[in-house]
């Protein structure tokens, strides 16, 4: 696959934009929430 | 192959208004500037985009770009995982989970500054002034580092002498910092970043468009593999698409351990405990700030760590295929059916003879379409095409530059040079300001106010701490200019931070129970056993400090005759030990005040937001 043959190469490769594509889904749910939860929570 | 930059006056034009920004940004963040949160934390309202490309540009340095890029053309793409790791830990786990905890406490204990942060979690002055003192010896190694790769590329680009560029370099830069503190430096981070971050998406685009696309770029690449240089293939490389051979008690495992500790663990963890990484959590103005950040982090850190290792790897690809052409006797196949073999390189003489040109063979890809050439005495010769690092004259750092002249548009050698001078500068004022803060807040400041406790601090001794720590750092990299040392500068420090620093800091933000004698024990710990490993046992450091050659009579470590430990990080060593020893220590002394405890983790739901514009 992506011609890669070894598979943790492989994961890697496939890893780095999904970990990023992730962070972007995870920041783009902060900015449309209108919560400001920096109140101490202990 | 040239890689002097042919300079225009359009080029001129560009770095003259790149220039006029920088000093923009630095007068502006000098007029906005009006106490010490101003100077040293931004004011606490940063923008989280300028956050997020702050602490990737800061990060980021030219080394990591020509230097892991080097590295990769030798190694592969095994670094990859070094990317998903600064992403998923150094971005999205050290965002998320150790950013708000940093900027909260450091906000609640009024700390400006990463051993401020320390010393008031643990009540302690001497955490505060060893953690200063630490930041201002030895950070000047690592800026060294980066002024010395900063100032030889632009030398090299130019065509001036090191000497006037490091000194223009570190000049330009130490201004910025010096006139308007933090504000200027995420301002212009920003747009740093911004540059660097547009010069990697190109590069990515022209890499793979030259190579024929993703999937016949990397199948390339893959059936390169019988080409890997014999020496490498002895430590255990397996191809520039496939993991190094993993394991321990054999010389054929050390790339494992040199790629998995040095350099995914080592650079992938040791970056959550970095000063002047962790002080710019606290420049934001709540949580919800810091998770905005995110993305732009994770995207920038994608680019700028991820394009370089596929660059670099792919640049051998790109080479046997587009390189200069290489003639030659064929002196042994390695790959019959892919026609990769050993030539013998050879040219005309003055007579017309052919003549071999060096006593070393070189691997290559056989161009299939290029006559051969029949001698008289019989012998046929051959053309082919070698990997980057011949190209590159046998020198890593070289191969990036090379790649990029030989590969890309003319028009992208001003975008590079001005990415890779950002790159250098954004690091150097991270760390000029981290400097200045450590000594003038944290040791000098510390011992006013216990001269004087109504001392009221002030910038000067900040400012004035800042030009120590340029002095030193210049004088570092004119005196060890030439000496192999300034290279491990960057691992020497990185190394002595992780263990030095992360049980203390991870510790006193997540375990209320830590007390302060087990912070000084394993910060203590943590420095000591990081120190000895880097000096004595640590090849590749301790071989350029050379204190090791003096004791043992020439070896490079004390552990020269087991194999893998010499290659071993010294995260893997000193930050298990430092962590047990704070835990250990914890479990053996009283428990802390609680009165204090409930300033730094308070109990009730009370907000934590930075204070207003007008108390800042």
């Amino acid at each position: 696959m992506f011609g890669l043959a070894d598979p943790i190469v492989l994961l890697a490769f496939l890893l780095c934009p999904l970990s990023a594509l992730a962070c972007v889904i995870y920041g783009i749910a902060q900015w449309r929430t209108g919560r400001d939860d920096s109140s101490d929570p202990s | 192959m040239p890689t002097v930059l042919a300079v225009s006056a359009t080029d001129w034009l560009v770095v003259t208004l790149y220039l006029g920004a920088i000093a923009f940004f630095a007068w502006r963040g000098f007029r906005t500037t009006r106490n010490e949160a101003d100077y040293l934390l931004a004011g606490r309202r940063a923008h989280p985009a300028v956050m997020a490309l702050s602490y990737g540009a800061a990060f980021i340095s030219t080394s990591a770009i020509v230097g892991f890029g080097g590295v990769a053309a030798l190694f592969g793409m095994s670094l990859l995982w070094l990317t998903f790791l600064n992403i998923a830990v150094g971005i999205f786990l050290a965002f998320v989970f150790l950013g708000e905890p940093t900027r909260r406490m450091g906000l609640r204990l009024g700390a400006h500054t990463f051993p401020e942060l320390l010393g008031k979690r643990f009540d302690s002055r001497a955490i505060q002034v060893f953690a200063g003192l630490v930041v201002f010896l030895f950070m000047p190694l690592y800026a060294a580092a980066v002024l010395a790769g900063g100032a030889r590329f632009a030398a090299a680009q130019l065509d001036v002498g090191y000497d006037a560029a490091l000194m223009l370099f570190a000049a330009i830069t130490a201004g910025y910092v010096i006139a308007g503190g933090l504000k200027a430096v995420m301002a212009v981070d920003t747009l740093q970043g911004t540059i660097m971050a547009a010069a990697m998406i190109v590069l990515l685009v022209f890499t793979y468009h030259g190579v024929g696309g993703v999937t016949e770029g990397h199948q390339a690449l893959s059936d390169l593999a019988p080409m890997v240089p014999e020496s490498h293939q002895a430590i255990g490389h397996r191809g520039w698409t496939a993991m190094p051979a993993l394991g321990w008690g054999s010389e054929q495992y050390n790339l494992g351990w040199i790629i998995v500790s040095t350099i995914i663990l080592g650079v992938g963890i040791g970056a959550l405990a970095q000063p002047q990484l962790a002080v710019r959590f606290m420049t934001v103005s709540s949580g919800r700030e810091l998770r905005k950040a995110v993305p732009i982090g994770a995207c920038f850190i994608l680019l700028m760590v991820g394009v370089p290792y596929l660059a670099g790897s792919l640049s051998n690809a790109w080479f046997a295929r587009h390189g200069e052409l290489i003639t030659g006797e064929i002196v042994r196949t390695l790959h019959d059916q892919r026609g990769q073999v050993e030539l013998m390189p050879m040219a005309p003489g003055a007579g017309g003879q052919w003549e071999a040109l060096a006593d070393q063979p070189v691997r290559v890809l056989l161009d299939p379409d290029m006559p051969r050439i029949t001698l008289d005495d019989g012998r046929t010769l051959r053309h082919g095409r070698a990997l980057a690092l011949h190209y590159a004259g046998g020198d890593p750092d070289q191969i990036m530059p090379r790649f990029i002249t030989a590969a890309l548009p003319g028009w992208f050698g001003l975008l590079f040079f001005l990415s890779l001078l950002a790159a250098a500068m954004s690091t150097l004022s991270g760390q000029f300001h981290t400097i200045g803060s450590s000594f003038g807040r944290d040791v000098l400041g510390v011992w006013q106010r216990r001269n004087n406790p109504d001392h009221a601090g002030g910038l000067g001794a900040v400012r004035l701490a800042m030009l120590l720590g340029l002095a030193s750092a210049l004088t570092l990299a004119f005196t060890f200019r030439d000496c192999f040392v300034i290279a491990r500068f960057t691992a020497i420090f990185f190394g002595l931070c992780a263990a030095t620093f992360m049980p203390a800091f991870l510790g006193g933000l997540f375990w209320r129970r830590m007390t302060r004698p087990a912070a000084i024990a394993s910060m203590a710990t943590g420095f000591a056993v990081s120190l000895f490993w880097l000096v004595l046992v640590k090849a590749k450091e301790a071989s350029a400090i050379g204190l090791v050659q003096q004791l043992t009579g020439g070896q490079a470590s004390l552990l020269e005759d087991i194999p893998n430990w010499p290659v071993v990080d010294p995260i893997l060593v000193a930050l298990p030990i430092s962590t047990l020893v704070a835990a250990l220590v914890t479990c053996l002394t009283p428990a802390p005040d609680e009165d204090h405890l409930s300033r730094c983790f308070p109990r009730s739901a009370e907000p934590a937001k930075a204070p207003p514009l007008a108390q800042a």
